[in-house]
């Protein structure tokens, strides 16, 4: 069982990588897919018994994160045809660095807190680098879609976090932390839908309307 | 007196659990009442019904409780607080949520029907196609039920969940007029306030380790009573909270979202947001600084909210004076704020914890009602002179006379002047500095207060008067709407000197 869920880990980590590299919006949706279905294995792998409870959670985090969340993403993808990502500056030298530092940067974090985690010891520095791997995606990458699949992989991070530590929680705050998520990703795609309906592009850059004066008086 | 006061603490006790799930449920049944009803005016109807009868439910459950203050949570494993009496905090909060929504509700009547006889254009020359009024009337009750959780929960996952809620339930509100602008304020809430929300789950994550020595427990009356915290953990897991929570409070710098959502979302909605929202999320950062300091590290707590909290008052000065709306300012004024609440917050442990907690009530309860009463204004200043930008309205005590008298009394109270209860908590603030020996702080806390004062006052005066001449166009129907506002002030006002005799007392 450690054997598959060190493979789990080191997939989600290359997920990562190749996350920073993609500049195809459905690339990464598939990736941000791949990686919460393998994420969602992990709390089954770790338990030494069987409970109904975990099993149906991981089945429902499966079925939205694997199936629901791409589907939705990738309508809104065709239905926008924002299929690139536009910012090319950003794939080359700049993605190698930031990938080896966040990839640093977690190791150290991890054995800075000195944790005892009880799966594998790679799940702390995977979730700290999935973490920092969504923020990026949510900062670097222009395309809303990109953004809302930041926010998927950044919430896989923090899944992935919660695997490592055994947090059990009432069922009812972890139905309405999934719920929470679910509703989020629903919503943030409705507002993707509208934005590339009115702004006939659904680029961030575009969004550029609301500026403060000093911003305004720096533009002309 | 007391014997009835009496009576209804023992019914609200007894019926606690009851009351407090009506208080969440009735507004989700109210909103899916409304997707099914077609007339808007019903819809209006069904909004300010289960705005009265939450408020009503939520004094009835709180004042008696308030009033005789010696009950302790009985039942610390629940996830909802089985008892005000310990939790004043929460109590106040709710009152506050539910009257400002009760004002919003009653505002909503008059002033939605106001619009849909009017078709406007955005500066841009496009017309503005409300969002229909079944998706407003439900996510408003939906926001509510979110906010009334919020002020319940016992749990810290359950908190995280219901404030993540009110995010996406006001989402849709701020999209209401559907315009260009709207749409960006509306991403940019989503994706600022989403992702500092997700912090505050792993902030969250990081509080459980931290307990993890004496069972990992979330519920927040355990954690108050725990005694064997991981302290790099807990530090951790405060910065984590503070920054995520803070981010939905509006705090600097990671305040972006909230001038572009409260100038572009309806009035009635930026009132509820700034009157009522920031202060959930306020309350957040309470009870994780009451946490910490339960596990003897106020003195880290506190030193992080009162940089923050500085910083929040330098930017939102610096903003203020630099706007050209006036509803912009109204958010930057809601920016510093949350900054003063953060300030108090963070001085609890030089000036005294249960002084500073009169202070910080004070300034939430004056801040909720006069922003959200000059909020309810800026919508009707709005819809009579067609413009966001002060410079293109002046002469308003000639056209709009009541109007501009609310307005200037308004921009009184706003600004800190007394009676406004929110000089007091700046007064306060400022002698807990300089009676500490921090003279520069103090100093710089004072220019900042002047500066705000004279950003704000810029934008009122320069609206009030002018050298065009105009006839007074004042309707009916625009004094009708002034209603909310005038209570709300007239409410602060007592608020302060209630106060005042209470500390002479």
């Amino acid at each position: 069982m450690e054997t598959i869920s060190q493979f789990l880990i080191l997939a989600i980590i290359f997920c990562n990588f190749f996350l920073l590299f993609s500049h195809s919006t459905k690339r990464l949706v598939d990736l941000a897919a791949i990686q919460g279905v393998l994420a969602a294995f992990l709390p089954l792998l770790n338990s030494r018994e069987f409970f109904f409870e975990p099993f149906i959670f991981a089945l429902i985090v499966i079925i939205l994160k694997g199936f629901f969340f791409p589907s939705i993403l990738k309508k809104i993808i065709v239905k926008n045809s924002a299929y690139e990502e536009k910012r090319r500056e950003y794939y080359g030298h700049i993605s190698w660095s930031m990938y080896l530092l966040i990839f640093f940067v977690s190791v150290w974090l991890s054995t800075r807190l000195n944790f005892d985690v009880e799966t594998s010891a790679w799940i702390l520095p995977a979730s700290f680098m999935t973490i920092f791997c969504g923020f990026l995606t949510i900062i670097l990458k222009s395309q809303t879609v990109s953004q809302i699949t930041g926010y998927i992989v950044l919430e896989n991070g923090i899944y992935c976090f919660g695997t490592a530590i055994f947090i059990h929680q009432p069922l009812m705050v972890e139905a309405a932390i999934l719920l929470d998520i679910f509703v989020a990703i629903f919503v943030m795609g409705m507002a993707v839908f509208h934005i590339g309906r009115e702004f006939k592009d659904s680029d961030s850059d575009s969004l550029g309307e609301l500026r403060e004066v000093f911003e305004e008086e720096a533009q002309k | 007196m007391i014997s009835i006061i009496d009576l209804l603490r023992d019914c609200s006790i007894s019926c606690f659990k009851e009351f407090s799930l009506f208080l969440i449920i009735m507004p989700i049944i109210a909103s899916i009442i409304c997707f099914l009803l077609r007339s808007n005016s019903q819809k209006r109807s069904v909004l300010f019904i289960a705005g009265f009868f939450h408020f009503l439910v939520s004094a009835l459950l709180v004042f008696p409780q308030l009033y005789i203050d010696n009950i302790s949570i009985s039942n610390s494993n629940s996830l909802f607080i089985s008892s005000f009496s310990g939790n004043v905090e929460n109590a106040v909060f709710l009152m506050i949520v539910s009257l400002l929504f009760l004002g919003a509700s009653y505002y909503v009547m008059g002033y939605l029907p106001m619009e849909e006889k009017n078709i406007r254009k955005d500066e841009e020359g496009f017309i503005i196609n409300d969002e229909p009024e079944t998706v407003f009337s439900g996510f408003m009750l939906l926001f509510l039920a979110s906010m009334t959780l919020v002020c319940f929960s016992n749990h810290m996952g359950l908190l995280w969940a219901a404030i993540e809620a009110t995010t996406l339930f006001s989402a849709p509100l701020i999209y209401f007029h559907r315009s260009r602008k709207s749409l960006e304020a509306t991403w940019k809430y989503l994706v600022v306030c989403s992702v500092g929300i997700a912090i505050a789950l792993l902030g969250t994550f990081f509080l459980s380790i931290a307990a993890s020595s004496s069972g990992g427990s979330l519920y927040i009356s355990d954690l108050y009573s725990t005694n064997s915290f991981n302290t790099l953990w807990l530090k951790l897991a405060f910065i984590f909270l503070f920054v995520g929570y803070g981010t939905k409070m509006g705090l600097s710098p990671m305040h972006t979202w909230l001038p572009d959502a409260h100038s572009e979302a309806p009035s009635m909605v930026s009132a509820l947001l700034s009157g009522a929202l920031l202060n959930c999320a306020f309350l957040a950062i309470w009870k994780s600084h009451l946490i910490v300091s339960s596990a003897g590290l106020e003195s880290f707590s506190s030193s992080i909210m009162v940089v923050f909290g500085i910083f929040t008052l330098f930017i939102s000065a610096v903003f203020i004076i630099n706007q050209r709306e006036y509803k912009r300012a109204l958010a930057y004024s809601s920016v510093e704020n949350m900054g003063l609440m953060c300030l108090l917050l963070g001085i609890s442990s030089i000036a005294g914890y249960e002084n500073t907690k009169q202070f910080i009530f004070i300034n939430a309860i004056g801040h909720s009602l006069i922003k959200s009463g000059m909020f309810f204004l800026a919508g009707l200043v709005f819809f009579q002179y067609k413009s966001k930008k002060f410079s293109d309205i002046e002469s308003m005590v000639e056209k709009t006379p009541t109007m501009s008298a609310v307005w200037f009394i308004g921009f009184i109270l706003l600004s800190g002047a007394p009676p406004s209860p929110l000089f007091l908590p700046k007064f306060f603030l400022i002698k807990a500095f300089l009676s500490s020996g921090n003279y520069y702080t103090a100093i710089f806390i004072i220019l900042a207060f002047i500066i705000i004062f004279g950003g704000l006052g810029r934008i009122f005066f320069s609206t009030l008067f002018g050298s065009k001449e105009t006839e007074k166009d004042e309707s009916p129907q625009l004094k009708k709407l002034l209603i909310p506002s005038q209570i709300f002030f007239l409410s602060s006002m007592f608020v302060s000197f209630l106060f005042l005799w209470f500390l002479r007392g």
